[in-house]
């Protein structure tokens, strides 16, 4: 392929999740072009990038740059997507915004207005979506081909984890919430692409004026034919094996939260069986053999190029944004946990 | 009192921020101010939720650690880590401390210091010190003299050492109950030897002593429960909250001896190296260089006109097949079950005497704790939670 169908390419944020996932599947892609990286710490991208031996400008601002590009991959802190985004989409540039979408339902909206009157793409990074499991695991729901769903449990810990260069993971304002916001909207999103939006739901969590490191929420869904409810935590504070549980009318379906894990299905009627799932579907084009940000980066240039919409759209990206919103406007306080019993002795 | 507190996100350093600033009980238990250190944002959610500032330190930096304790009058060290860090690294903190002159410095040592097992005399402080080089007791030790070495040239320091932490967040109690419900913990001997415990609380209530002893000798000193709390008892409190008494799995000493395999560095040997030079993983990794790729066709080819000579060589270089033997055992967590060979109860009665140490939760109450906690975050007994029981097994 001749340089000039090459897809222009600006990574603005050169912290860990580019330097781990974002920036390899780029330069994965001979159709696409790495054309610069934009971050304000310009020597320390200048250090991290070395690895990768490639040649691109590193800048400051995106302003400085903006001529040169198709496309931006916006991994900075959550608060700064918003006003980096809608930028880039006034000069033409088309946005694969890293998720959340944005801190607050308005900015989401904002963001989804600018791509719309700008006629450019606007996709939000669920690369969790990506997965095969997960493709499979919403046909399957969709066909009930095990049944009706009846409930669902999801829960996903770690003690600690992931730390920023920047430490914004840590402030509520500029992360736009705690290990909800954090860790949990990637199954926020998944829950609303398989079962839709609910129409009740309660909602905990144990901030006391910072981030919340742990939080649940139950919610009820109705579909045309039934009901069902579903449950999910989240912790940063403790080890909880991540995964999703799926009741049927005919069994349970089990999702791990990993990106290669088969699907599983146990059988009600039949307890000592369990079943692999895997999708029969031919795929020609061989982007199951790249990893979920590869595909990712595949599908937003894909609809880049064609006019398409991506897998994961802005609107979508609103959508979760809206109901975590929700979820904490309706916090209720989970006791704090791992508060010993110290009335006897103070 | 200001306290700068180096591991803050760590299982000792959040429970002392909590406890001495009051965050989620009714009231803090001192007046003390509190600078929580911690050296990645990663792990600091517990105390973040509060919105509290957290600082972050480098104590391989001496310039971080200096912008770290600004303004402190008290120091301690919760800090674990690289061998570097713990040994290089509190070096540097102790050169800072004496050079913005910290009126006490409080250092969290290990009842590993003494060895694994640990001599019976070291019921109390004063036994030999022998834990195997390069262990995790070795580097803690080696801590241990550093602080002690700083106390005598005028940093007035303070060395706690406990046991196995129990209470929320406990890894040691998740650990075990980890293994029951797995099936890879087993009471040696039936569960009598005495299991050294202290809770959280009990030791935060040590270090707010030990920060406000009139006088201390930089000496160090068990902080324990205080009670003479068998494996068994241990393992049984768990009964009542989880129901683990069927999953329990007993092994005698001599059953267990026979499960340890001793682990000896392979020897040197010209032949094996030969070997490994020529191994597949090599020459595959040698033929993807296109300078090396013709000199072993080459060579390939040269030996092929030669079949006897292929032959000795595949032969001599290869080895005898061997077939890896299946494992029929029960695979147990060695290290949990190790440390039932332990037969001496620390006492505390030292830090009794020194800095009036006493512990505040006893035995019952430290495990109510835990389990409560556990509950709070694994409860799962309520429709749909339950399902989450699946991926336990799953």
């Amino acid at each position: 392929m001749g340089e000039i169908n090459q897809f222009r390419i600006g990574i603005v944020g050169v912290g860990l999740i580019s330097l781990q996932s974002h920036i390899p599947a780029a330069l994965s892609f001979p159709d696409i072009k790495v054309v610069a990286f934009i971050d304000p710490a310009v020597e320390r991208a200048r250090q991290d990038l070395s690895m990768f031996g490639i040649e691109a400008k590193i800048v400051p601002d995106v302003k400085d740059v903006c001529a040169e590009l198709d496309g931006v991959i916006i991994a900075t802190p959550n608060h700064t997507h918003c006003p980096i985004a809608t930028y880039c989409l006034q000069q033409g540039i088309h946005v694969l915004i890293e998720k959340p979408i944005a801190v607050n339902v308005e900015e989401g909206k904002r963001i989804v207005e600018v791509a719309n009157a700008n006629g450019l793409v606007a996709a939000v990074g669920y690369c969790t979506r990506f997965r095969e499991n997960v493709i499979l695991t919403k046909s399957v729901i969709e066909n009930e081909y095990f049944g009706k769903v009846t409930g669902f449990a999801y829960q996903f810990g770690t003690p600690g984890g992931w730390a920023s260069y920047s430490g914004y993971h840590l402030n509520a304002g500029s992360a736009g919430g705690g290990v909800l916001m954090v860790s949990g909207s990637h199954f926020i999103d998944r829950m609303l692409h398989f079962f839709g939006y609910p129409q009740g739901f309660s909602y905990w969590d144990d901030s006391q004026g910072g981030p919340e490191a742990n939080a649940k929420f139950e919610a009820n869904f109705s579909s045309l034919t039934h009901a069902l409810k579903g449950a999910a935590r989240f912790s940063k504070t403790v080890r909880l094996p991540g995964g999703l549980v799926i009741q049927t009318t005919k069994g349970k379906l089990i999702l791990q939260e990993t990106d290669d894990d088969p699907l599983m299905f146990f059988p009600k009627d039949q307890p000592q069986v369990k079943l692999q799932v895997f999708s029969n579907e031919n795929d020609d084009s061989g982007s199951m053999d790249l990893n979920v940000f590869q595909r990712q980066l595949r599908d937003y240039v894909d609809a880049c190029r064609n006019g398409t919409k991506p897998k994961v759209s802005a609107e979508e990206g609103v959508q979760s944004l809206e109901l975590m919103q929700a979820l904490y406007q309706k916090k209720m306080p989970m006791d704090m946990v791992g508060q010993p019993m110290l009335d006897k002795v103070f | 009192m200001k306290v700068a507190i180096f591991g803050a996100s760590g299982l000792v350093g959040s429970a002392f921020v909590e406890q001495v600033m009051g965050l989620g009980c009714k009231a803090p238990s001192t007046k003390m101010e509190v600078i929580p250190i911690v050296h990645s944002s990663g792990s600091a959610w517990r105390l973040a939720r509060y919105g509290m500032e957290l600082k972050s330190a480098d104590l391989l930096s001496l310039d971080s650690i200096r912008e770290a304790i600004s303004g402190a009058t008290h120091v301690i060290n919760c800090t674990r880590g690289s061998e570097e860090l713990m040994l290089d690294g509190l070096k540097n903190l102790l050169k800072i401390c004496r050079e913005k002159k910290i009126k006490r410095f409080v250092h969290l040592s290990s009842v590993a210091v003494y060895g694994d097992p640990p001599p019976l005399e070291s019921e109390h402080e004063h036994a030999e010190t022998k834990p195997e080089i390069g262990s995790y007791g070795w580097i803690k030790l080696q801590q241990d003299e550093i602080v002690q070495k700083a106390h005598k040239e005028g940093l007035s320091s303070i060395i706690l050492c406990p046991p196995n932490i129990t209470g929320p967040y406990s890894y040691f109690a998740l650990d075990i109950l980890k293994g029951i419900q797995k099936g890879t913990f087993a009471l040696l001997d039936n569960g009598g030897s005495p299991v050294n415990l202290v809770d959280v609380a009990n030791l935060v209530h040590a270090m707010e002593l030990a920060l406000t002893a009139e006088r201390v000798d930089g000496g160090r000193y068990f902080i324990t429960d205080g009670e003479a709390v068998t494996w068994y008892d241990f393992v049984n409190s768990f009964h009542e909250a989880f129901k683990v008494q069927s999953n329990l799995h007993y092994l005698d000493v001599q059953e267990f001896s026979g499960m340890l395999s001793p682990t000896r560095p392979p020897k040197r040997s010209l032949v094996k190296s030969f070997k490994h030079l020529f191994s597949d993983e090599v020459r595959g990794a040698l033929l993807g260089d296109p300078g090396f790729e013709g000199l072993i066709l080459g060579v390939r080819q040269a030996i092929k006109r030669m079949p006897a000579l292929e032959d000795k060589l595949r032969n001599e270089l290869g080895g005898k097949i061997q077939v890896p033997k299946v494992s029929l055992g029960q695979k147990y967590n060695v290290r949990l079950i190790s440390q039932q060979r332990r037969k001496v109860l620390h006492l505390h009665q030292l830090a009794s005497e020194k800095i009036g140490y006493t512990p505040i939760i006893d035995f019952q109450l430290s495990v109510k704790n835990f389990c409560n906690w556990y509950h709070d975050m694994h409860g799962d007994d309520e429709v749909p939670w339950n399902l989450l029981k699946e991926l336990e097994v799953s």
